[in-house]
């Protein structure tokens, strides 16, 4: 009963540390990413929105 | 014009061309039939089982309905830019959602009526507490009707509003299929109290619903 | 290069709360005396709830001050979207940890019991939600606003409606019993305030990383438009030249 409980409690914290560190994850190299862009792209450093001209 | 008359305008010319389109009697109704049908294929009726469960199937028809009823509420005004012309009309944004959410409320309740009939004669249900049943079955109506037509003018002009709508309507409206099917079991057992109980949330759920209508339609309309 | 150092250091710091969180969680905290180990998923259960419910109030009041003239900025819009897409992870999450504790506690993995019920719509209310946002187009911003606002105000009715449901008809008081963790241990109820912060402090990082996202995302849109533009003027310049 008690290792079947372990269990239950390690699944679950599993899980939910793998979809938070996904998610975690998708955002930083999404940012990283965008950054790249927009310093490839925009004129002002990539810390404001370019305007259009 | 006044805030009335221009709400009966919108549902007067909603109704009328649902009578000549006829696109809910030859549609719309039948499908809720079939789906009465289909309910008694997957729950066998020799295990005496559809007495029972028969107000949550009936309210899960008219819920299936109603998304129907929505998208063709605002798939009239889809072609030959009458959005646009609904926009430009100059006519109070509240009037027109109260318009076409009583065109749909309309059209629910002709459907009730006859799911009702179709109810009590394939799943042999007895009926019980009428007193209670009616008005439920109004309010839940105007609630279905009235969130129903919020969400469908927040999809309408988007692509894929087919698809959006039933997403956002059915979680909305979870509370109405509760609600209305507990008030229905209730009153058919003759426990009228707690019937009433269900129904005032009901109740609680069409005011809400239709106060925000009133207040978002105009926008939501400008900008679909 | 300031707001990336700040947001560097908030980084470190949930890291740090959170991997505290787990060895608290884990191995400090002691087993509860009625459920033993499986009580260890409340300091997961609860801070997953706490976020969702934080997350959809700060998408409401987000897109209330987006919708108001005076205090209308895109970084609003922006911060319903992460919070709101914050939010439905979280309510994922409880859900899903939610049906893992109840298992050993309850037997079948999932009891109709009233919070976990209106968990769940709240799930599919705000995945409708993201999918709307997803879609964009003229006119998006304020549509979102006003669906977060009609979506908020069907919160406290789906929660009053299945609360009566579940404890009107049924023996729902039961449920909600053997769910209860009596906390008197102080090193459990420590344990469960670290993990609320530590969360709280998972939720900010997501939604200032989200929002700068939405927003290199959005002056991308423009910048490509911009040079749509141009490509249509261009040929025509050269030609009256």
């Amino acid at each position: 009963m008690i290792a079947g409980n372990w269990g239950y409690v390690a699944f679950g914290y599993l899980v939910s540390a793998a979809v938070l560190g996904a998610y975690c994850a998708r955002l930083a190299i999404g940012l990283r990413r965008a950054r790249a862009t927009h310093l490839r792209l925009g004129e002002d450093g990539g810390e404001r929105r370019s305007t259009a001209p | 014009m006044s805030f009335a008359s221009e709400a009966v305008l919108i549902a007067a010319k909603d109704l009328r061309i649902e009578a000549r389109s006829r696109v809910a009697t030859a549609q719309i109704l039948p499908f809720g039939g079939i789906v009465l049908l289909l309910f008694a294929f997957a729950l066998d009726p020799r295990r005496n089982v559809l007495p029972t469960v028969a107000p949550g199937l009936f309210w899960i028809a008219v819920l299936l309905s109603s998304l129907l009823a929505v998208s063709r509420s605002f798939a009239i005004e889809a072609d030959h830019g009458a959005r646009d012309g609904l926009r430009l009309a100059g006519l109070d944004g509240g009037a027109i959602f109260l318009g076409k959410a009583a065109a749909v409320a309309v059209e629910l309740l002709a459907l009730e009526v006859i799911l009702l009939v179709g109810v009590v004669g394939l799943y042999d249900v007895e009926v019980h507490g009428l007193v209670v049943i009616v008005p439920a079955a109004i309010l839940a109506t105007v609630g279905l009707a009235a969130a129903g037509t919020v969400y469908g003018v927040l999809a309408a002009g988007l692509r894929v509003r087919e698809t959006l709508v039933p997403l956002l309507v059915l979680p909305a409206v979870a509370p109405v299929l509760l609600a209305a099917t507990r008030a229905f079991e209730l009153a058919l057992g003759e426990e009228l109290a707690d019937a009433w109980r269900w129904t005032s949330l009901l109740g609680v759920f069409a005011v809400v619903s239709s106060m925000v209508g009133v207040v978002a339609f105009g926008p939501l309309l400008e900008e679909s | 290069m300031i707001e990336r150092l700040r947001s560097a250091w908030l980084g470190a710091l949930t890291s740090v709360a959170l991997a505290a969180t787990l060895l608290f969680a884990l191995v400090i905290a002691p087993p509860d005396s009625v459920q033993g180990d499986a009580a260890r998923l409340l300091y997961l259960h609860v801070p997953a709830a706490w976020l969702a419910y934080l997350a959809f109030f700060v998408t409401a009041v987000a897109s209330a001050l987006y919708l108001w003239p005076r205090t209308r900025r895109p970084a609003w819009d922006h911060l319903a979207g992460a919070s709101a897409e914050v939010g439905v992870i979280c309510t994922g999450l409880t859900l899903f940890v939610g049906s893992v504790w109840g298992k050993p506690i309850w037997g079948p993995w999932w009891e109709w019991e009233a919070r976990l019920t209106t968990t769940a719509v709240l799930f599919f209310l705000y995945l409708g939600y993201l999918a709307l946002r997803r879609l964009g187009g003229r006119g998006a911003e304020r549509r979102n606003a006003i669906a977060a606002l009609i979506a908020f105000v069907d919160v406290p009715i789906v929660h009053f409606s299945v609360n009566w449901w579940t404890t009107l008809h049924q023996e729902g008081s039961v449920f909600n019993d053997r769910m209860q963790v009596s906390i008197t241990d102080p090193l459990m109820s420590f344990t469960l305030w670290l993990a609320v912060g530590s969360f709280t402090l998972l939720y900010v990082w997501c939604c200032i990383t989200r929002m700068r996202l939405l927003e290199l995302e959005d002056g991308q849109a423009e910048r490509d438009l911009a040079r749509a533009i141009e490509a249509r003027v261009a040929p025509t310049a050269t030609v009256s030249a």
